[in-house]
């Protein structure tokens, strides 16, 4: 097993997005470039046109004007070698463990073995060694979207879109996927647009954070997070992390989402 | 089996035990007349006494049943899936359907008879019409209710249409179908019957009938007794394949270790 084919770089360009006929813009030119291996995260409340941006992307959506490139192709369609992971895990419960990891190869095609000794390696690094046989309504909901991100990455992509994969879990195990998703992206170097509603998961992940306001729903700002890695969650509570964190929420609060006082 | 499989059989047994022994009790202190309503002794002594006879006619029922029910598994998937890939087709095809469900499938049972003669083809038709709809619609319901995320990601794997359909719709579709299949094995023993009702020298069907005709209430629910336990036989078979088939569902897990 080992991580091959080249990161993707990502340039979307003047991207506006308007849904049906009563004309709701839920992105309005949106530019952004991405470079191969960069792990950006696209932080926003709800509503703001992030999971609509992340779509266009992985060519499920199409943009009402702008365009999307990935690796220099112009995405019409989903673009090849994409790894993708949703909210909810989207497992297939009829499909063991290891035969949902197979999911990719069986739509793409590839080398079967390969890929089977790809999805062990990958399950054993999350800790699922010893779970490949069991079925989805057998894990808990933490091991379960483990399971996803393998399946998103067994097919080795240049690019892995991952939209709120970890909003549907508690605190705890949030952190826990944190920690095993960081890990997993450096030894894999993929590129990695993260979408997500949690400022200290957007900053503890991230390389730049992309913080977009709502209605219709643009690049309010872009925050480097200069912290050196592998991050521990101990940072959390460190100075660079606070100031990074206060200034996105000072940005929210310009946005008018965040009233301490009614 | 476990204990509680076993508690559970038991009491089934236990509690129809009491009920038969009810009966035949009540029978025989109310002085019923057997035309009306004969003990369970004599029932099981009429369905003794002519076995083989009663088996004869059983295994023919169960025959058209199990024909007409695998003729319309058959016809009911392959429409339901063409019905789905189709918009036209849902359109045209699925709103007849949905429409002909709502019409009484006995009324024209006689139809049948005219189109098909008296042999087993009339009563396999009816069969398979009662027990279509069923699978149509719950297949259809199935093939539909597959939730967005898992098409989506169907889509950004660029899964052909075929691979969309075999490898994800139709096994997510699989539980729906099964309770679809449920219903419509009841419902097609209801059509073999009705069949042999219309016209029929063979069949528990005629041998009902012909028991009505001459005042034979023991031999009327010596037939019942065989019908209600091939309808049981029947379901529980299905259910048995259902288990095989769907080792996955959560109707099958006992409990979630995980979670």
């Amino acid at each position: 097993m080992s991580a091959t084919r080249e990161a993707a770089g990502i340039r979307i360009d003047r991207v506006t997005r308007v849904f049906g006929d009563a004309g709701i813009t839920a992105l309005s030119e949106v530019s952004l470039d991405i470079r191969p291996g960069e792990f950006v995260s696209i932080l926003g409340p709800s509503g703001c046109g992030k999971s609509t941006l992340l779509r266009c992307v992985a060519g499920l959506d199409t943009p009402s004007s702008g365009a999307i490139s990935v690796a220099g192709v112009p995405v019409t369609a989903p673009p090849e070698h994409l790894g993708i992971v949703f909210q909810r895990d989207a497992l297939l419960e009829w499909r063991s463990v290891l035969d949902n990891l197979m999911l990719p190869i069986e739509f793409r095609g590839g080398d079967e073995a390969a890929a089977r000794d790809r999805a062990r390696s990958l399950l054993k690094m999350v800790g699922l060694e010893g779970f490949e046989g069991r079925y989805p309504a057998q894990l808990s909901g933490g091991m379960r979207q483990r399971v996803a991100i393998c399946r998103a990455l067994v097919d080795d992509p240049k690019l892995l879109l991952m939209d709120e994969p970890f909003g549907a879990l508690d605190a705890l195990t949030r952190d826990q996927l944190n920690i095993e998703l960081q890990r997993l992206w450096m030894a894999e170097h993929k590129t990695v647009l993260f979408v997500t509603h949690s400022i200290s998961e957007a900053v503890f992940l991230a390389d730049r954070v992309v913080v977009f306001s709502p209605r219709p729903g643009s690049i309010a700002d872009i925050i480097e997070v200069d912290i050196p890695r592998p991050r521990r969650l101990a940072v959390r509570t460190g100075e660079r992390f606070h100031g990074y964190s206060s200034r996105i929420r000072t940005l929210f609060e310009g946005m008018g989402l965040l009233k301490e006082d009614a | 089996m476990k204990t509680r499989d076993w508690q559970g059989i038991l009491v089934t047994v236990a509690s129809l035990t009491v009920l038969v022994l009810l009966w035949e009790f009540l029978v025989a202190w109310l002085h019923v007349k057997p035309i009306i309503l004969p003990p369970p002794s004599a029932v099981l002594r009429e369905l003794a006494s002519e076995f083989p006879w009663y088996m004869g006619h059983a295994w023919y029922t169960l025959l058209v049943t199990v024909g007409g029910f695998a003729l319309a598994v058959l016809v009911g998937v392959g429409l339901a899936v063409v019905i789905v890939e189709s918009a036209l087709l849902e359109k045209t095809i699925y709103t007849l359907i949905v429409g002909l469900n709502s019409v009484p499938k006995v009324a024209i049972a006689p139809l049948f008879v005219i189109w098909l003669g008296t042999g087993a083809e009339p009563k396999l038709a009816i069969a398979f019409l009662i027990a279509v709809f069923a699978i149509v619609i719950d297949t259809v319901l199935g093939l539909k209710s597959v939730p967005s995320d898992i098409l989506d990601l169907g889509r950004a794997l660029r899964g052909s249409r075929a691979k969309m359909l075999w490898r994800i719709r139709f096994p997510c579709a699989l539980p729906s179908m099964f309770a679809g299949m449920k219903v419509a094995i009841s419902l097609a023993l209801v059509g073999a019957i009705v069949g042999e009702f219309v016209s029929s020298q063979r069949g528990l069907g005629y041998v009902i009938l012909s028991a009505q005709g001459t005042f034979d209430t023991a031999r009327v629910f010596a037939a019942v007794l065989l019908l209600a336990i091939m309808g049981m036989l029947l379901f529980a078979g299905l259910a048995r394949v259902e288990r095989w088939a769907l080792p996955w569902h959560a109707s099958q897990q006992e409990h979630r270790p995980g979670a």
